[in-house]
């Protein structure tokens, strides 16, 4: 048989059952849809991430302190080594407008290097300058969320509990968290010191790992000299300090993207138990019904693997057109809603029908079955 | 030629075996219309069965254009049906989602007949059948004579050597089995095709050059 009449017949037996045919196509239209979606967010957001890593030009190292008693200033001696660090208090915290909107933003007081190291673009106005670190003066910059959010724009101000702050600036970091950037200096005037989060980011362009040893070998010299007693062993463990290069962010992507793989898996277990199980008894229920018509075929020289073929290819069909339909409506809402990643998209999709070759696995069970129905008793009970 | 030599068929029902056929012999020669009588449960759709490659005897020689049928392949035998036989059963058989064309199409599908081929012997064996103006109809468009009537027309698109007709006309009135029987008489005359008849019909026995009567699974008598 050409595989031009297999379709034709398989056609046509699947529009004999257009109601169950549409449920399980439904069936593994969600699954694919909802696991292709999930994994598209997922390599999306990676590769944006992996994206701006590389648009830096460099590595990035952060230096997280936990140790209480150090405070930034303690860490300023870092410039002279590397030009291009930034130091970063960052707080949660709720934030007004004079309007009176109310939302909760991420606040960060730094300093200038800040926008170099965040490769931060300016859409209107200017970043926080050394002259607004030196005056203390109380000024800010918004990202494009927090000035949506709040309905406001440069030149107008913000409430931060009872102090009062200008909009010198608005960021270009669209569909990024809300963040307000301040100056570093005033930082103590407006939050108490005890829910601080500091952070030093050091953008170098040698080699992140040398880099890295040699930080840590600094701090450990100068806090263990500073405080007079040893604190190695402990110091860059528990309570001190932890560096990390920015190869430990891309450690994230990945292990964010094997967590999203491990949740499509799981759609696809439900999926193929679901759609497979419904392939099995849709075919098994056509083989039933079509018990005689199998006799008649044989009878008129269908072979054993043509009728086998013939009713897998009916399980395949469904699949191929739940991935049809998934691709479809996926492909509209990356076009509408997902940000057009429409490669990204294809990629995932083709990795989800990865579930229509299990799916079609299922079909050969009843397949087996219709193929080994023996002609002349199935002519001989429809009689 | 069809050539049967002591032909048996055992069926295990369960621990119990039920001969179906005992030691029948039988020979058709080319362009021999043949009836096969006998009450209910005689064998003899057992026999037509075994006769169109369905089924494989338990013992005995079957030969078929001097071929021993028992030594072929499951793949051989579709191949020997789909190409030397037809069948035409007493309630059609007709596939109720494919047209009166499409139906007569099935058995060139399995010989990988071009479509436009395909679909022009279709509608010849149809037109011969008396049924040219009703191609696109399907079965339940049809009464029970057209539908046999396709069901010879699926029988003939192959050009057979071997026509086999399960009571062919029990399912019919008196009009329409005559019809029917007018048919395979003319296919057998102007064809040549050999044909094997099982009936309870004694008009229909009538009109065939041979009749084999059976009785529990044995030959009694060859009347003719």
């Amino acid at each position: 048989m050409r595989l031009s009449d297999y379709l034709y017949l398989a056609k046509k037996d699947l529009t004999n059952y257009r109601l169950r045919s549409s449920l399980i196509i439904l069936c593994i239209c969600v699954g694919i849809l909802s696991s292709t979606l999930n994994l598209y967010h997922t390599s999306k957001r990676a590769e944006e991430l992996i994206s701006s890593l590389e648009n830096l030009g460099g590595q990035m190292i952060s230096i997280w302190v936990q140790d209480k008693e150090i405070q930034l200033e303690d860490l300023f001696f870092l410039s002279s080594y590397f030009p291009y660090t930034s130091y970063e208090v960052s707080y949660w915290q709720d934030i007004r407008s004079f309007r009176k909107t109310k939302i909760s933003v991420s606040i960060i007081a730094t300093v200038p290097e800040y926008q170099q190291v965040h490769s931060v673009k300016i859409k209107e106005g200017r970043f926080i300058s050394l002259g607004d670190i030196n005056q203390r003066r109380k000024v800010c910059v918004v990202n494009t969320p927090v000035a949506s959010g709040l309905k406001i724009g440069v030149g107008k101000k913000i409430r931060i509990g009872e102090d009062e702050l200008r909009v010198i600036g608005l960021s270009k970091e669209e569909g990024m968290s809300k963040r307000v950037i301040i100056p570093l200096s005033i930082s103590n005037e407006i939050f108490e010191s005890d829910s601080r989060n500091l952070e030093v980011v050091i953008l170098t362009s040698g080699n992140p790992k040398a880099v890295k040893k040699e930080i840590e070998r600094m701090l450990k010299k100068r806090f263990s000299d500073k405080k007079g007693r040893t604190r190695q062993g402990f110091l860059f463990e528990s309570e001190g300090f932890t560096v990390s290069i920015a190869e430990g962010l891309l450690e994230t992507i990945k292990n964010q993207r094997l967590t999203s793989k491990m949740i499509v898996l799981g759609i696809w277990v439900v999926t193929l138990i679901l759609a497979g199980g419904g392939i099995i008894n849709l075919i098994m229920l056509s083989v039933r019904q079509r018990y005689k018509e199998i006799g008649v075929m044989r009878a008129y020289g269908a072979k054993k693997e043509e009728i086998f073929y013939l009713f897998l290819l009916e399980g395949i069909l469904l699949s191929v057109y739940g991935l049809l339909l998934a691709g479809a409506i996926g492909a509209s809402y990356v076009g509408l809603f997902g940000g057009c990643k429409f490669l990204i998209f294809l990629r995932e999709l083709l990795w989800s029908s990865i579930i229509c070759i299990g799916i079609g696995i299922c079909g050969c069970f009843p397949a087996r079955l219709a193929a080994g129905i023996s002609p002349s008793e199935a002519i001989r009970d429809a009689n | 030629m069809i050539e049967m030599t002591n032909i048996s068929k055992v069926y295990q029902m369960g621990e119990k075996k039920v001969e179906a056929l005992r030691e029948v012999s039988m020979k058709i020669e080319p362009g021999e219309f043949i009836a096969i009588m006998g009450p209910s449960g005689s064998g003899k759709s057992t026999l037509l069965a075994i006769m169109g490659c369905l089924e494989i005897p338990t013992s005995g020689r079957y030969l078929f254009d001097k071929k021993e049928v028992s030594n072929l392949t499951d793949d051989e035998l579709s191949l020997l049906r789909n190409e030397k036989i037809g069948f035409v059963f007493q309630a059609f058989h007709l596939l109720p989602r494919f047209s009166a064309l499409e139906n007569v199409e099935l058995p060139l599908i399995y010989k990988k007949v071009a479509k436009d081929e395909r679909e022009e012997r279709a509608r010849r064996c149809l037109e011969q059948v008396g049924l040219g103006d009703r191609i696109e109809h399907a079965p339940s468009e049809l009464s029970g004579g057209e539908q046999q009537r396709v069901a010879i027309a699926r029988a003939l698109v192959n050009s057979p050597r071997l026509i086999l007709a399960d009571e062919p006309t029990g399912n019919l009135d008196s009009t329409s089995a005559q019809e029917v029987m007018d048919i395979l008489s003319l296919l057998n005359q102007d064809k040549k095709i050999m044909i094997a008849v099982v009936t309870h019909n004694p008009l229909i026995a009538e009109r065939v050059k041979k009749v084999y009567h059976l009785k529990d699974g044995q030959l009694v008598n060859e009347a003719k």
